[in-house]
């Protein structure tokens, strides 16, 4: 440290300068999202996590359906909807695996660290705090997890399966991954902000997904009709062409509406939290 | 700089309490302008939980608090964007380094020009000392070099008000040296309200000190006031030499007196003499004395106390009730 004389004339021309420095934009309800999202995303795209979810995802998704692809037998058809009906149900439920895992520790981590105190003791909002994991989050899956690995499965099946796989039917297919993936973001985020461990959110959060993929048949059709879990194939459908029943957009715009609750209930509780 | 009758803190009656135990009680604070406010009290005596209601950080269940006149509650990110905070356990993100960290906590107040913030940053990090290690992660650094980064993040923001946790609780006797010398250079910019329970630290830079014990304000004055007694019952010192039995019963019976206790040594007499009236007593007691010529006064003062002694007198008084 300097001695006090020094640091009294460095404060004289700090001060002096200080006119110069731009205050950002008050914001009450998004105080500094954009300092946090920065940060949030630097998290993902300044270190190695964007390369190894690349890895991760690419690795798990392309290299089940392009076995999937060089094994079924049958007509091209065939083995196109084999591998469809593998590729986006998959990847509904093992991305939404995947963002409970990673994204359990975002808020409750933080909340035990402490660093959520620190950050909340400089003028930030805490809508914003939320709001700028969420978007970070998103983006970040979105492209690791979906849009790259989508790319290379549209590429490879066109390589590898001789019958046509229509762009816009798939991109509405991978679209319900994403908000598949979303859905599970914001229970996730949601659930952190309710807990002061990582436990029950991944318990809870992986307890959901797994319910879905393993009692869905024994679930009442009301109930069902209104969670994420038709969205698998409903995504398969759209992306191959086929007939759905009339019912298809009620899983989405249900679980777009539960989006939107879990994002407010986030934000409710977040308000009230006491660091 | 908006205050609230010249008071950039003013509580009123604020309370907390977690699951109906009181952890502050009814605290009615005032905090002048460019003041260094020591605010004392032992373990769990509220002294966090005020500092994170100042900063919204929790929430009142009762009464209100004001910083520069604006409301903790209502307004608390006007609040925020005008106080420097250094909590008593700081942590940061630990992939980020010093550099980052500090670059980070400016962008919370300035959009930029971006050279003008990492001119900011860069003065921060000498002024804490921690230059040469500006660019390594936080995660390698000591208890004293988070500390500094703490102070350092603190100021980053130029703040009307900087609000510091047990500011040198972890740190060596030169680490604290320069908490205080920093402190005390600060003081011409701005107002430093600091907890700690380190007394000699109190004593040496508070203008002010606020004395708190199982929630409840048991004192708040300036220091010295604290120090030389309530005013209202000052003691006097008085070393004298010759017979003064005479001076003795003069003194004793003014009005103004309240008790006189008397112990010879060695051809000296001590007197302990506690008085009502301070300004009486400052006019009239040399004097009193000073009548009998035979007499030489060795030496004469009002009694101050150390903080420690106030301290431990007032907590112990608060136990006992």
């Amino acid at each position: 440290m300097t001695t006090p004389s020094k640091t009294i004339l460095n404060q004289d021309l700090i001060l002096a300068a200080r006119k110069g420095l731009v205050p950002v934009r008050e914001r009450a309800r998004l105080g500094s999202f954009d300092n946090m999202f920065r940060k949030e995303i630097g998290q993902w795209w300044g270190t190695r996590t964007w390369w190894v979810q690349i890895l991760i995802w690419v690795l798990i998704l392309n290299g089940i359906s392009t076995i999937v692809a060089l094994t079924e037998a049958g007509t091209p058809e065939e083995v196109l909807q084999e591998v469809m009906q593998t590729f986006l149900p998959m990847s509904v439920g093992a991305i939404g695996i995947g963002t409970v895992i990673t994204v359990q520790g975002a808020i409750v981590g933080e909340k035990e660290l402490g660093t959520a105190a620190w950050v909340m003791s400089k003028p930030a909002s805490r809508a914003a705090f939320i709001l700028a994991k969420t978007f970070a989050y998103a983006i970040g899956y979105w492209v690791t997890a979906i849009i790259i690995p989508s790319t290379i499965f549209f590429i490879t099946m066109r390589q590898l399966v001789p019958t046509p796989l229509a762009v816009m039917p798939f991109i509405a297919g991978v679209g319900l991954v994403a908000i598949g993936q979303l859905f599970y973001l914001t229970l996730t985020l949601m659930l952190g902000t309710f807990f002061s461990s990582r436990g029950p959110i991944a318990g809870i959060g992986i307890a959901f997904i797994m319910t879905g993929l393993l009692l869905k048949g024994f679930i009442p059709f009301q109930v069902l009709i209104v969670t994420p879990w038709p969205l698998p194939d409903v995504a398969s459908g759209l992306a191959l062409g086929t007939e759905l029943p009339s019912v298809w957009p009620i899983p989405i715009v249900a679980v777009s509406v539960w989006i939107v609750i879990m994002t407010a209930v986030a934000l409710w509780r977040f308000e009230r939290e006491e660091f | 700089m908006n205050t609230s009758n010249g008071n950039v803190i003013h509580t009123q009656g604020l309370s907390k309490a977690y699951k109906g135990v009181k952890a502050l009680d009814s605290l009615n604070l005032q905090v002048s302008a460019n003041s260094i406010f020591g605010f004392l009290g032992p373990n769990g005596a509220g002294k966090s939980t005020t500092i994170k209601m100042l900063l919204g950080l929790t929430h009142p269940t009762a009464g209100k608090a004001l910083v520069f006149g604006q409301d903790i509650a209502k307004d608390s990110l006007a609040v925020r964007r005008r106080v420097g905070y250094l909590a008593q356990d700081p942590r940061y993100y630990e992939h980020m380094t010093a550099r980052q960290t500090l670059r980070y906590t400016a962008r919370f107040f300035y959009s930029g020009p971006k050279e003008l913030i990492e001119a900011r940053v860069e003065e921060m990090l000498e002024l804490t000392g921690l230059r040469d290690k500006a660019d390594r992660s936080i995660k390698g650094f000591s208890g004293g070099e988070r500390q500094r980064l703490g102070i350092a993040q603190a100021q980053v923001n130029y703040p009307d008000l900087i609000i510091l946790d047990e500011p040198a609780a972890s740190l060596d006797p030169q680490g604290r040296h320069d908490v205080l010398a920093v402190m005390e250079a600060l003081r011409k910019y701005t107002t430093i309200f600091y907890s700690t329970h380190i007394l000699e630290d109190v004593q040496r830079v508070s203008d002010s000190v606020a004395i708190l014990n199982h929630g409840k304000l048991v004192a708040e004055a300036p220091i010295d006031e604290l120090l030389n007694g309530d005013g209202a019952a000052g003691v006097y010192n008085v070393t004298i030499k010759g017979d003064a039995s005479r001076a003795q019963k003069r003194v004793a019976s003014q009005p103004w007196v309240h008790s006189l206790s008397a112990e010879a040594n060695n051809g000296h007499t001590t007197w302990q003499v506690s008085v009502d009236d301070n300004d009486a007593a400052e006019d009239q007691l040399l004097l009193l004395i000073m009548e009998d010529r035979d007499l030489r006064v060795k030496s004469f003062g009002r009694k101050t106390h150390n903080l420690e002694e106030v301290f431990l007198n007032l907590v112990g008084e608060e136990k006992s009730k």
